[in-house]
């Protein structure tokens, strides 16, 4: 199984392990796993952007208020899962609606910074507002897809052994769906037709009579769904749940736009994937780059794509008229 | 309620602005010599910063890059002045000039990828730059360096001399001197930003097309104001030494990022003054709000201390609705309604009406086809 023992040469700086097929293969899935919740918080930040042109950042911490309430409702009042993670995402989406109209668009007029320092301040607030309401201990959250131990399938046994947990699968479905349902709703209904106009040209959108302000509301909406959503997932993933959750999910995700583009949504999917593989893939590889250096290595690969395509992979160049 | 209109340059002007500058270093010299040690502490904490955020009001602010990671300069800064001083025996003041060009060195190099990425693209990056500073400052290959997680420590000794006409307790002393060169610094950009070099710099901000054709060359003043941004950050780092002996990862981290981003918003982006502002901000907007969170009712004192965050995120809302444009154009406007002060007029142009110097810009963008 090992092939390294049958090469004639090691390579300095190289890890050995990574010459077995099981291990790399578990950091593929790892990193696809990974990458799927990064896409979909990618999938909230180009929501937001493609009409409004901000970044949220305080898109992980309405996630995590999401998903402690998920927490709440489920693990210690017992409803099942299957009410109080939908309820917490229609309920996410309205606070999302209601920021928005209250919040951020009153400061849209006045420039992009007023805007950023607003989303900061919500994220110091609500990362505030949920250490003292659930405390700062970790919890164990909310599980929608069976995660015990022996819920996987063992695709190359031995060890080291590979094998897809089949929470992963949920994961990478949930990814799929959402997707598919974002497509349905921007392509195929008027609502999205009307979210797509004000994405395109906000002036003419208004001339014909589409509501721009209500799909402002309606971006901010989807957004936060998918961040609870983005929430309930990684905390499954990793088992624990505390206030800080999303804390690094967020900039993960940020980076996954940024890499597809901010403006596009397939850019979201695939920029995500592209991170999660790095930050799996890239430290495992190389012995001396240790996994807290994972972050500044997907960065370091954001940074040479923008150099090549400042708008990101699938982002559409602004074209300005002089 | 009549306006007073004061010509810029004539004795009256210049007799309002030597009152405000001696009137500025008389606080500083009150501040010295009767604030107790503890304070003075946070005093200096407030000049070292300001110099970090007038760094940031550079680039941002005057330049229009939105290259929000200054913070890792700013612990760049710290730990080279920690190592010069406590490894290599260099003096403190010794420590200054290399920071500097190192700072503007590592800025020259960063300014040269972000003249290929705008926007929130580079607010990106360079947050990036932020949040890789603390794993960079950890590795284990530099922890001989820099002391890994536990930081670096370097207690700098700094006692007032002899020659001084009064007594000064030593962290007095420490807040004198870096208000000194905090003085200069500000002095410098201040110059600097209403001379032909800031009209260039505004320029390249307002119209990069339009500053190119007048023969602003874009690549090198944009990498050039990065490099001068980065060094005022870095010196900053290292005035900090001073009043803080001790740097940890998280210096440069994203924390520190975004109290820079707040602090320089507070104040006022892209003015000179907003910068001084910010810095006391920064150091006493953090104590005010725990202040204010003890006070709320129904809080234990536990939560009150993590509210404080709340509150703090709750007044940087507050500050972007009430005062948009921070707090020195919120001033500007309200002097704006007692005195006006006109730029002079050359000889040799035709007198002009005084126009209200405030009024807002046209909007022109309905008037395009």
């Amino acid at each position: 199984m090992n092939l390294l023992q049958t090469l004639p040469w090691a390579v300095p700086g190289v890890n050995d392990a990574f010459f077995d097929l099981s291990y790399v293969l578990q950091l593929v899935t790892t990193g696809l796993a990974n990458g799927a919740v990064y896409a979909l918080m990618a999938l909230s930040v180009v929501i937001v952007y493609r009409t409004t042109g901000h970044m949220n950042f305080a898109q992980g911490e309405m996630g995590t208020i999401g998903c402690l309430l998920v927490f709440s409702i489920s693990v210690e009042r017992g409803v099942p899962y299957w009410i109080s993670i939908p309820a917490a995402i229609a309920l996410s989406m309205v606070v999302g609606a209601v920021l928005q109209r209250t919040l951020v668009q009153p400061v849209e007029r006045r420039g992009g910074m007023g805007v950023v320092l607003v989303t900061l301040g919500l994220f110091l607030i609500i990362n505030a507002v949920d250490a003292v309401i659930w405390g700062a201990d970790p919890v164990t959250p909310v599980t929608p897809f069976p995660s015990e131990a022996g819920d996987r399938f063992i695709i190359l046994d031995g060890p080291p052994q590979f094998a897809i947990r089949y929470s992963t699968i949920g994961i990478w479905i949930t990814l799929a769906v959402v997707v598919g349902l974002l497509w349905l709703l921007l392509q195929r209904t008027r609502l999205g037709l009307g979210y797509r106009a004000v994405a395109a040209n906000p002036e003419s959108a208004l001339l014909v009579g589409i509501p721009k302000d209500r799909m402002l509301m309606l971006g901010w909406a989807l957004a936060a769904g998918i961040g609870t959503l983005a929430a309930v997932l990684f905390s499954q993933k990793t088992g624990s749940l505390d206030f800080n959750l999303m804390a690094a999910v967020i900039l993960y995700g940020l980076a996954a736009a940024a890499l597809g583009g901010f403006d596009s949504i397939p850019g979201a999917v695939v920029g995500g994937a592209v991170v999660g593989l790095v930050e799996s893939l890239v430290p495992a590889f190389f012995s001396f780059i240790g996994s807290e250096l994972s972050l500044v290595m997907a960065l370091v690969v954001i940074v040479a794509v923008l150099l090549v395509r400042p708008q990101g992979i699938f982002g559409k160049a602004k074209v300005v008229r002089v | 309620m009549t306006t007073r209109t004061i010509q810029h340059g004539s004795t009256e002007h210049r007799i309002w602005q030597v009152l405000l500058y001696g009137g500025i270093a008389a606080v500083v010299l009150a501040i010295a010599l009767t604030q107790p040690d503890y304070r003075m502490a946070q005093f200096s904490a407030v000049a070292a910063w300001s110099v970090a955020l007038l760094g940031m009001n550079l680039i941002i602010g005057y330049g229009g890059q939105m290259a929000l990671g200054h913070s890792a300069f700013f612990g760049f800064g710290s730990y080279l002045t920690a190592i010069l001083y406590a490894d290599y025996g260099v003096s403190f003041v010794g420590t200054l000039p290399i920071s500097a060009l190192a700072g503007a060195a590592i800025g020259f190099l960063l300014g040269l990828p972000a003249l290929r990425i705008s926007g929130l693209y580079l607010a990106l990056v360079t947050l990036a730059l932020a949040l890789a500073f603390p794993a960079i400052a950890k590795m284990d290959q530099l922890s001989a360096l820099t002391g890994g997680a536990n930081g670096k420590l370097a207690y700098i000794q700094w006692l007032p001399p002899t020659w001084l006409p009064f007594t000064v307790t030593s962290a007095a002393w420490v807040f004198l001197t870096l208000s000194a060169f905090a003085a200069v610094l500000f002095l410098l950009a201040s110059n600097a930003m209403r001379s032909r070099v800031g009209r260039a710099v505004v320029a390249l901000r307002d119209n990069q097309i339009g500053a190119a054709v007048s023969g602003v060359h874009p690549a090198t003043w944009k990498t050039s104001t990065f490099a001068v941004s980065a060094a005022y950050a870095s010196l900053a780092g290292s005035l900090m030494m001073l009043a803080v002996p001790i740097v940890t990862p998280d210096s440069g981290g994203f924390l520190v990022a975004v109290t820079l981003i707040t602090g320089m918003v507070i104040g006022g982006a892209g003015t000179i003054s907003g910068a001084v502002i910010g810095g006391v901000a920064v150091v006493w907007l953090p104590e005010l709000s725990k202040h204010w969170a003890g006070a709320l009712p129904l809080v234990s004192e536990s939560d009150g201390t993590a509210l404080s965050t709340a509150v703090y995120g709750a007044v940087l809302i507050l500050v972007v609705f009430v005062m948009p444009g921070g707090v020195v154009t919120f001033v500007r406007r309200l002097r704006a309604r007692f005195v006006v002060v006109v730029p002079q007029v050359p000889a040799t142009s035709p007198p002009v009406a005084h126009a209200a110097p405030l009024s807002p810009t046209p909007e022109l963008e309905m008037e395009r086809p």
